[in-house]
């Protein structure tokens, strides 16, 4: 830039300087030292004659270089501006006459870098000679902050402009658009070629632009510096969404407006949160109000002193707890428990309450309540700690537990029969065997003395006496094994099948060489059972099998044992006559025989006190059975390790 | 099985309330290989009174061998059994508990008491008859009895 200055040593109003310039050295000099600046004293043909020590500096070169050079070699342009000033004799009036278009000037130091340059002139004649003192001043620091400033505006701009979620911009004083960014592009939909210099009023809807509130708008905001409005605004495609928009005035320091910056903000995903929102409440509403068990939101009421709870403010219940309390929901809101529901306050379920919302950890629990103001006797609560409350759920279980008290007497009620029936089954059983030896040893006595000395039918009649006879201390025998399952029961312990089976097997030793049987055993587990019984299962079985063998083939019985998961199959496999699956049911029932007495021996108690064992072990037994072709007994055990149920 | 010759026959004494137990009983000796004597007593003290000699039995023989019913009126076997164990003068006696009974708590008591062994009458009568024959083999046969005190 060049500025013509005609005052030396300040700007402002023209002093007097007394002293005429004569062009003295010493004057020249005293210029020299005292400039601030660099200055080159430059002759009317534009060469340099004296320098300053920060002109030297300035440009690198030291005085005699600079001497003599050409000014217009070191700051090019700045002599020829030098025929647009007045020459002045001397330094005295004149004032500032800046030129009207600045112009940046580029200065050279030695080495040839440039540097932008501010200069300043000043002719002065000295005698029949015109000099022009010429003031040079580095701008680049100035003209680096300047850049800076620059850049730091312009990266800014290019941030609003970048911003995707607002739309950020300009408006005029009259309302027009004079700016854009991506967030507004985003938002409203226009590009910025499309909508600068467009009005403000072409966002409104056609109501709104109606009733003037673009410019009320703008009226407000020019009064009060801001004003925010939420209402729907029109995009370019002419859809509508819901805005919040602040407008805000920028304002001159003379309070004109300068223009205004507008932000708005697209609220229609908070509308649609809002609106969800509003869809989860009424949800949770219709489930609360649809469920069966009573619900309330309970707040604590405290003391001021020590904000310990006295009582609880019911904050929302549900249809169930209205019918429940036969009161309304506007009769339960903000009333307190104390009031509504007051043995509640002394049977445990305030100390709970309290618990609950200490604690911070959720209970549950049934609680028989004895309140004549609600109408069930039994409830299942769940109580949950809420921020500064509680949920509290209750289910009505009256009828659940008046059934279970009464199953609960039912079983009792069974349990003392079954008692009763072991009793009876037993003392019957073990009393009968006293009378029924009296009849049947001496009927066997008359039967062995007076075989033939009587008639025939003494003879005949003797024998029906004595088979009958014979046929009631099976059953009586019968009788005890069975009750003696509950009587004689042990407790279950681990068992090894394989030494339990091998006892068994030793005890039908007579009856497996009879019949030249086969008997495979394999890997037998160790089970938990009551030994006892378990081994009268196996002989059992084993017994049956040997019994019911098929004439025409060498009977042969397989033990096995499959392993499930907590629990065992042993079965007992024979290639005997086997059983028709209609009669597969009948067999474990007491004293069910298949066959004739004659055919095959045995009371038919057998199998009935292998199923009342199995079933002692929680297990079950069953067959498997092609009728002759074989039977397979399959029954199950627990294993020892897991001790778990079948 | 050898006949055995003894000078005298082996006097038992049956101490039965049951008339028709104590008639299997005599039935099944009969068929015994060595000739015996049966006394019978028909309840506890009438047995103590035997072996004492009291009351009606001032001149009655000792017993080589005792079978005892364990329920008897007015005094009962197991008191008897006790009895004649602890006396110096009884407790060589063989004493055999011949009962219905098998319960485990009586089986334990009588060989606490010291009884010489235990059987369960059974119902059959061809086993009846076998346990008795069997009992008359062994005890009479088989084992040594001590010669009597009076004999």
């Amino acid at each position: 830039m060049i500025w013509e200055i005609d005052h030396v040593m300040g700007i402002g109003a023209p002093t007097p300087y007394s002293e005429p310039l004569d062009g003295s050295p010493d004057q020249l000099g005293f210029l020299l030292s005292a400039s601030p600046d660099a200055l080159l004293i430059v002759d009317w043909a534009g060469r340099i004659q004296r320098v300053n020590s920060d002109a030297e500096v300035l440009f690198g070169y030291s005085a005699t270089a600079l001497i003599g050079k050409a000014v217009e070699e070191l700051v090019p342009g700045s002599f020829r501006h030098r025929n647009e000033l007045q020459p002045h004799g001397d330094l005295i009036s004149a004032t500032v006459q800046p030129l009207a278009a600045a112009v940046p000037l580029s200065a050279r130091k030695q080495g040839g870098s440039t540097f932008p340059a501010d200069v300043r002139l000043r002719s002065i004649r000295i005698g029949e000679e015109v000099i022009t003192a010429t003031w040079v001043r580095d701008l680049s620091e100035r003209q680096r902050e300047k850049d800076l400033a620059a850049g730091a505006e312009e990266r800014f701009a290019a941030l609003v402009r970048s911003i995707k979620d607002y739309a950020i911009f300009q408006v005029d004083a009259e309302g027009r658009i004079t700016s854009w960014n991506d967030g507004a592009q985003r938002i409203k939909g226009y590009d910025a070629s499309e909508i600068v210099g467009s009005p403000m009023a072409i966002f409104f809807t056609q109501e709104d632009i109606a009733s003037g509130k673009p410019e009320w708008l703008l009226e407000q905001a020019k009064l009060h510096g801001r004003v925010e409005d939420e209402g729907w605004r029109v995009r370019k495609d002419g859809s509508k969404f819901w805005a919040d928009a602040v407008l805000t005035a920028v304002l001159s320091a003379s309070g004109e407006v300068i223009c205004f910056a507008k932000v708005t903000r697209d609220l229609t995903q908070r509308l649609r949160a809002e609106e969800l929102v509003r869809t989860s409440e009424q949800r949770f509403r219709a489930a609360i109000d649809g469920s069966v068990d009573a619900f309330y939101i309970l707040r604590p009421v405290r003391t001021s002193g020590d904000g310990k709870i006295v009582d609880f403010e019911y904050i929302e219940v549900n249809a169930t707890a209205e019918a429940r309390h036969k009161r309304s929901r506007a009769e339960l809101i903000g009333r307190r428990v104390s009031e509504v529901s007051p043995r509640t306050m002394n049977d445990g379920t305030f100390d709970t309450l309290v618990r609950v919302l200490t604690t911070g950890q959720r209970e549950e629990s049934e609680v028989q309540i004895d309140d004549p103001g609600i109408d069930i006797a039994w409830a299942h609560r769940q109580l949950i700690p809420l921020e500064d409350g509680l949920a509290l759920s209750s289910r009505d279980i009256t009828a659940r537990k008046h059934a279970e008290r009464e199953l609960q007497l039912f079983a009792d009620r069974l349990e003392r029969s079954n008692q009763e029936l072991q009793m009876f089954a037993h003392v019957a059983s073990h009393d009968l065997q006293e009378p029924l030896r009296m009849v049947a040893s001496y009927v066997q006595l008359l039967q062995k003395r007076y075989r033939g000395k009587l008639d025939a039918d003494a003879d005949k009649f003797i024998g029906y006496a004595v088979e009958g006879a014979v046929r009631m201390r099976d059953l009586i025998n019968s009788l005890l094994a069975y009750s003696r399952v509950d009587s004689h029961a042990q407790a279950l312990v681990a068992t090894d099948c394989e030494k339990l089976i091998a006892g068994v097997l030793r005890d039908l030793k007579a009856k497996i060489d009879e019949a030249s049987a086969v008997i495979e055993v394999g890997h037998m587990p160790i089970v938990l059972a009551d030994g006892t019984q378990l081994g009268e299962v196996f002989l059992n079985l084993l017994a049956n099998a040997l019994k019911f063998r098929d004439g025409a083939r060498i009977p042969k019985v397989r033990v096995h044992a499959e392993r499930r998961a907590n629990h065992w199959i042993l079965s007992v496999q024979d290639n005997g006559i086997g059983i028709e699956p209609r009669h597969f049911e009948r067999v474990f029932r007491a004293f069910q025989r298949l066959h004739a007495r004659d055919e095959y021996p045995g009371s038919g108690i057998g199998l009935s006190i292998c199923k009342k064992i199995v079933e002692r072990h929680g297990g079950r037994i069953w067959i498997e059975s092609q009728p002759g072709q074989g039977t397979t007994f399959l029954f199950t055990m627990p294993d020892a390790q897991a001790g778990g149920q079948s | 099985m050898n006949l055995v010759f003894r000078s005298q026959p082996i006097e038992i004494l049956l101490v039965e309330d049951n008339p028709a137990d104590v008639d299997l009983t005599l039935e099944a000796l009969k068929d015994g290989k060595v000739s015996n004597v049966v006394r019978v007593a028909r309840d506890g003290e009438d047995a103590m009174d035997f072996l004492r000699r009291r009351g009606q039995h001032l001149s009655a023989p000792m017993p080589d061998i005792i079978l005892l019913d364990l329920n008897l009126p007015k005094k009962d076997g197991r008191e008897v059994l006790a009895e004649i164990k602890l006396d110096p003068e009884l407790k060589h006696i063989p004493v055999v508990i011949l009962t219905s009974s098998n319960a485990e708590r009586d089986i334990l008591e009588s060989y606490q008491i010291h009884a010489n062994c235990y059987i369960q009458k059974p119902v059959d009568l061809e086993q009846f008859m076998t346990v008795v024959t069997s009992l008359e083999r062994f005890w009479l046969t088989i084992v040594k009895l001590p010669k009597g005190t009076d004999a």
